[in-house]
């Protein structure tokens, strides 16, 4: 990673509190990996029952390709835009404000609902828990859910410093039992515990489905990696954006990759692939059968922690997009105060408390568990929309501001090679989720186009149009 | 009570708690403090050092 040591701009004003400076490249880690983490403890697995074992291999390392451009292209223009909201601000400054609309819709959506799935999931393993220690009675979902999103909006309410302080040591550890349970079997010594080639070792169980069953499960190897490009929202709280984001998120990437693999194959050497493509709690499940305990609770925690880690991240990410849109006038001009104390977006924080929570309780309430995948799918439908924008947009934004006429925390090698690449390959992903989720791709696209005509017919006039050219960079080139 | 009702109590205990103040505080910063004052004015970012750039631009030429 090659970066330049530039502290970000600071024009501190007595009479507007602004967002807090004081972001390391170990919190954009901590951020980035500690949202996306969760979907190695579950979800990437159902690329297995699409795919196969080495369906699910294939889709981890080629979906990691297309995060891996999407990761390089963020630092970049980020770097040399280091504002709340991220790829909404990208947007605003490089295509317009329709699209910066539906780019900021897409952040607060996709990590609304996140945090809403991962404090349901959050009750479910509490319940799971209670089960193991012996309890006979149920544990109540209705107040875990609550509590935990209440707590970590709590948390973020009073600072940012301290909120991804501890997402990176939950993350930290979380990743660490991934460690462990790869050293617990002894992850080097195929044969003893681990059985790699009987389990995946053939066509009916490696690759059951050929290779159209590879491209079905790309939309689930999304899982390993989605959300990692929400370190781009914090870029305007970091002491240096254009060193940080860089660094943190690449190194982020880099942990994803290794913990990755490391699941996948630590999963395909201990469970039938029949069990692990429907399994809920793979590594927990992966823990089990190698009957120690010391692994089971280690690997319980794990899944805990990475659920509390990716819910706090998401607080942060989907309430900075919103506070950002507000600001500009794009919402209601209310949410985009900044709280004078604990220089955090505290009524965007507070006001998507009660949605997250009315739509990680809604599963619960109408006893419908498929909801809890359709709040999924959602999410990750919205990230998929922001991925296709990125790579025209990164275009544009070399074209606007040409090589040298700005300064450029970190220069994206091999341009245009990694922005083609990441169209192609979201192209690839949006073909595989329309195969499995077709009707919600096209309804979930529906509902973008109905808000784009509110915006505009609404919205578009208390717009402060002057927030488009409020990065200070030189004119672009052909305005 | 038994264990699980008495968990759920102080879940539920706690998150009331927690709710409540945080909808105090928000009243409260927002009769302390001017309205406009708490609006965040927008991106906070002044021109950039261009000296720089040529510098920037002959690494990235070794750096692809």
């Amino acid at each position: 990673v090659s970066t330049v040591e530039t502290p970000t701009p600071v024009r501190e004003t007595s009479e507007h509190p602004s967002l807090r400076r004081v972001l390391s490249p170990m919190h954009i880690w901590a951020l980035g990996v500690g949202i996306v983490l969760v979907g190695e403890f579950m979800g990437w697995n159902f690329a297995v029952e699409k795919g196969g074992m080495y369906g699910a291999l294939i889709a981890a390392w080629v979906v990691g390709l297309l995060y891996t451009t999407i990761v390089m292209i963020n630092s970049e223009i980020t770097a040399t835009m280091p504002a709340a909201g991220g790829q909404y601000a990208q947007a605003k400054h490089t295509i317009g404000p329709l699209m910066a609309f539906n780019v900021g819709l897409y952040l607060t959506l996709a990590y609304t609902m996140l945090e809403a799935a991962n404090a349901n999931v959050l009750s479910y393993l509490l319940a799971t828990l209670a089960d193991l220690m012996g309890s006979s009675e149920a544990l109540s979902p209705y107040p875990f859910i609550t509590l935990a999103i209440l707590a970590l909006a709590w948390l973020n309410y009073r600072g940012v410093f301290a909120t991804l302080s501890l997402n990176f040591v939950i993350t930290g550890f979380a990743f660490v039992t991934i460690l462990a349970l790869f050293i617990g079997v002894q992850g080097w010594n195929q044969g003893d515990e681990l059985h790699l080639a009987g389990l995946a070792g053939q066509a009916s169980n490696g690759l059951p489905y050929g290779w159209i069953g590879v491209i079905a499960a790309l939309q689930f190897g999304m899982w390993y990696y989605l959300g990692i490009e929400g370190t781009a929202q914090a870029a305007e709280e970091c002491r240096s954006a254009p060193r940080s984001i860089p660094i943190g998120s690449m190194a982020g990437m880099m942990t994803l990759i290794i913990a990755a693999t490391i699941t996948w194959y630590v999963c395909a050497s201990l469970l039938p692939w029949h069990y692990l493509g429907a399994a809920i709690t793979p590594l927990f499940d992966a823990a089990q059968v190698t009957g120690s305990g010391v692994l089971v609770i280690l690997l319980l925690l794990g899944t805990v922690f990475a659920t509390l880690a990716s819910a706090n991240g998401c607080i942060n990410d989907g309430s900075r997009a919103w506070f950002a849109m507000s600001r500009d006038r794009y919402l209601p001009e209310w949410f985009g105060a900044v709280h004078p104390r604990y220089h955090t977006p505290f009524r965007s924080i507070v006001f998507l408390a009660p949605v997250a929570i009315a739509f990680a309780v809604l599963p619960v309430v109408l006893n419908d568990p498929t909801l809890l995948s359709t709040v999924i799918t959602f999410s990750i439908l919205s990230g998929l929309l922001m991925y296709s924008f990125m790579g025209p947009n990164f275009m544009r934004f070399r074209r606007l501001w040409p090589m040298g006429s700005i300064v450029r925390g970190y220069v994206l090698p091999l341009h245009p090679l990694p922005a083609i690449a990441l169209m192609a390959l979201s192209a690839m992903v949006f073909f595989a989720t329309y195969l499995g989720y077709g009707s919600a791709l096209l309804s979930i696209l529906a509902f973008y186009l109905l808000a784009s005509i509110w915006f505009v017919a609404r919205r578009y006039r208390y717009v402060q149009k002057g927030a488009q050219f409020t990065a200070d960079l030189p004119r672009p080139r052909g305005y | 009570m038994t264990i699980t009702g008495a968990l759920e109590l102080v879940a539920w205990l706690l998150s009331a708690v927690i709710a409540v103040w945080l909808a105090l505080d928000v009243v409260r910063v927002s009769r302390r403090y001017d309205e406009d004052a708490l609006i965040n004015p927008g991106e906070d970012m002044s021109a950039p050092d261009m000296s720089h750039a040529s510098v920037l631009d002959e690494q990235e030429g070794t750096r692809t």
